[in-house]
């Protein structure tokens, strides 16, 4: 077990004897011994742990935005091959500093995420010094393409995120150039986050680096959005609503469900019911208001639905979290 | 918790003689997971808008008496609180909260068509805290907080959001924010339920960064850092920094180290001077600190994410060059750096 998880389990394990002593389960006494047989294991190695884990990336983080104030200082008086280079520079030291380090180790995996970021910065000022015309979608995906090396040789949550995150940004961008309309872009992105999610599991399965589930409930989170707003972009469609949007979301969020029930994972499976109420009262909506015309009493309608359907959501999810529970024990 | 993790805890403690006797069952609602206190919360963010929105469109504001929408909005608070005390399944206790918040809203809608903005916010002060009192729900109570501490600060800065006044206010808050925090990690909570610490932490904490974040916003840019109130005022709102630190590591200094400790408590003095004038960072950065003892995972990504915004505010401040924005952070960043360094050679010292 790991620093952060010994640190989560003895915050954890003091949570729950705050817990019973609110609840009147342990006398004044039962709480000073057990705070005091709970709480030094868990202040102590793993304390220093995190700290340590925090204090490397918070010296990242400062250090680079000094570099960059650094650079923005002096940006009128570099001509473009200095800043280029010196770019180049910061970029070849990052990747070394990686190397040094070995990714195995934080400091390694901070340096190759610092090296990720600048690797943008360098394809953002190459196009910026040499206008050929290309769109801003070029750069994010070439940008994507060349961290790819990057992201094999990491396999840790930052990158791949960082890799979703410049890759959604050129999908954007090149839908908005290419595409009409919210529904097509919410569509298309949206089956790519789903994609990546999926293939996150599956990579996590076998890649100890990608094993949490942070990174794919962000993922999911971001395709169930982009698809909730393709279906309300349908709903709400100036030619009326044409169903392929609605359609799309909802054999995704079936999926998605699905796939959620499978993993037990009531994160994802509770987004895919928010994403499936917002739809649902979208629907319901533009039933009251355009189909049936009612005003006032159309909104005290909606209110009844979103809370019925928040609460049979809620009361299903307890029980089947109870069930999953009673199961582990 | 987790049934299992519950049942190994109790059985360690009756092995160490500390209780007697079945662990005891975990109250379902006060362990029900994040996401679905989640599914819950923003249920009710989409049905207050909605509720509020038929409420205000029924009551007829031209022929009305200016007393009907505090009226109706009183009945309204009033006729939720069995549901939102006592609701015996989720529907009835979410329709509770959604009812109540929706009252005190169009009672504060009411207030506000006959008396002043401080007469509202006298009222409202005074109508959330005993909402507060009275409701057992997390997100009624998170939001009554914030419904409290937004009027108060309204009656302190009286619509004029003067640079001293804010300032002021700014203090106020980033101490009472750590104030709650080390509360709830220090105290004993039968004296001090965590149900009621813990939605009032939160709602100062809301409220203290996005005082950090749109002040400059509020005041127009105006001030004079040079004033001495203003410059008093952001020293006493940096300090909470070191002396946030001081309480959390001084007492475990055997187990951290004493170079540790002593690193830990001059990197955060360094830390609060450099950024005086950018309250945010210190104010993410107590926060940080603070989510370490409470093993607050949601606490320790909110306080990355303000820490990442106000940095970006602090770049495009206007009180500092870019040059002396630059030479303070590489500061900052070396001392941090140094602090780390201290950390490995103590987990090497300690492993050997």
């Amino acid at each position: 077990m790991n620093d952060w998880a010994r640190w989560h389990e003895g915050t954890r394990q003091l949570d729950l004897l705050a817990h019973w002593r609110g609840s009147g389960h342990l006398d004044a006494e039962a709480w000073q011994r057990g705070h005091a047989l709970v709480d030094a294991p868990a202040s102590g190695a793993p304390w220093r742990g995190v700290l340590e884990r925090l204090s490397l990336w918070l010296s990242v983080a400062l250090l680079g935005a000094a570099v960059i104030c650094f650079v923005a200082a002096n940006w009128d008086e570099l001509g473009r091959f200095s800043r280029i280079f010196g770019l180049q520079a910061l970029l070849v030291l990052a990747t070394l500093a990686a190397w040094c380090c070995g990714l195995a180790r934080p400091a390694g995996q901070a340096a190759l995420l610092l090296a990720g970021l600048l690797l943008g910065g360098l394809l953002a000022l190459v196009g910026q010094t040499w206008q050929t015309g290309a769109d801003t979608w070029q750069l994010f995906a070439s940008w994507a393409v060349l961290l790819l090396p990057w992201l094999l040789a990491a396999q840790n949550p930052p990158m791949s995120l960082l890799w979703a995150l410049v890759s959604n940004t050129g999908l954007f961008l090149w839908l908005d150039e290419w595409t009409g309309g919210a529904m097509v872009s919410g569509i298309v992105i949206g089956l790519f986050n789903l994609g990546l999610a999926r293939l996150w599991l599956f990579l996590g399965r076998r890649v100890e680096g990608l094993a949490g589930r942070l990174g794919p409930r962000l993922l999911f989170t971001a395709g169930l959005f982009a698809l909730t707003l393709a279906a309300v972009a349908d709903v709400f469609g100036w030619q009326g609503t044409r169903g392929g949007g609605l359609v799309v979301w909802l054999v995704a969020a079936l999926g998605v469900a699905a796939g959620s029930l499978r993993q037990r994972d009531l994160a994802v499976l509770a987004m895919a019911i928010l994403s499936a109420v917002v739809v649902v009262t979208t629907l319901l909506a533009r039933l009251v208001f355009d189909a049936l015309d009612m005003s006032s009493g159309g909104l005290l309608l909606l209110t009844v639905a979103v809370l019925s359907q928040v609460a049979v959501a809620s009361d299903r999810l307890r029980r089947l979290h109870a069930g999953w529970t009673h199961e582990r024990t | 918790m987790n049934g299992p993790e519950a049942e190994a805890l109790w059985l360690r403690l009756r092995e160490a003689g500390v209780v007697s006797g079945d662990a005891p069952m975990l109250d379902p609602d006060a362990t029900a997971p994040w996401p679905i206190r989640l599914l819950g919360g923003v249920g009710a963010w989409i049905a207050v808008p909605l509720l509020l929105g038929f409420v205000l469109a029924s009551i007829d504001w031209n022929g009305a008496h200016g007393m009907a929408p505090i009226l109706v909005g009183a009945i309204l608070a009033a006729a939720s609180l069995p549901w939102l005390r006592g609701g015996r399944d989720e529907f009835q206790r979410q329709a509770g909260t959604v009812g109540n918040l929706c009252g005190l809203l169009v009672i504060a809608v009411g207030i506000a068509s006959e008396g002043s903005s401080t007469m509202v916010a006298l009222v409202m002060a005074g109508l959330a805290a005993v909402m507060f009192k009275l409701s057992p729900q997390w997100l009624h109570r998170f939001l009554c907080a914030g419904g409290l501490v937004t009027s108060l600060i309204w009656l302190l800065v009286a619509e004029r959001f003067a640079a001293e006044s804010l300032a002021l206010v700014q203090a106020l808050l980033v101490w009472a924010t750590a104030a709650a925090w080390l509360l709830r990690i220090h105290v004993d909570p039968v004296r001090y339920p965590r149900s009621a610490i813990d939605p009032f932490a939160w709602a100062l904490t809301i409220i203290a960064l996005a005082a950090a974040w749109f002040g400059n916003w509020l005041t127009g840019y105006g001030h004079d850092i040079h004033l001495r109130t203003l410059q008093v005022l952001s020293v006493a709102e940096a300090a909470m920094l070191p002396v946030v630190a001081g309480i959390l590591v001084v007492p475990r200094r055997e187990v951290l180290g004493m170079a540790t400790t002593v690193g830990l408590m001059l990197a955060t003095v360094v830390l609060a001077w450099l950024w005086r004038w950018a309250p945010g960072v210190s104010l993410s950065i107590s926060l940080l600190l603070l989510a370490v003892p409470m093993g607050a995972s949601v606490l320790l990504l909110v306080s990355v994410l303000s820490l990442a915004i106000s940095l970006l505010q602090y770049y495009f401040q206007m009180a500092d060059t870019l040059l002396a924005k630059s030479l303070a952070l590489a500061i900052a960043g070396g001392v941090v750096l140094a602090l780390h360094l201290i950390l490995r050679a103590r987990a090497r010292r300690v492993a050997t």
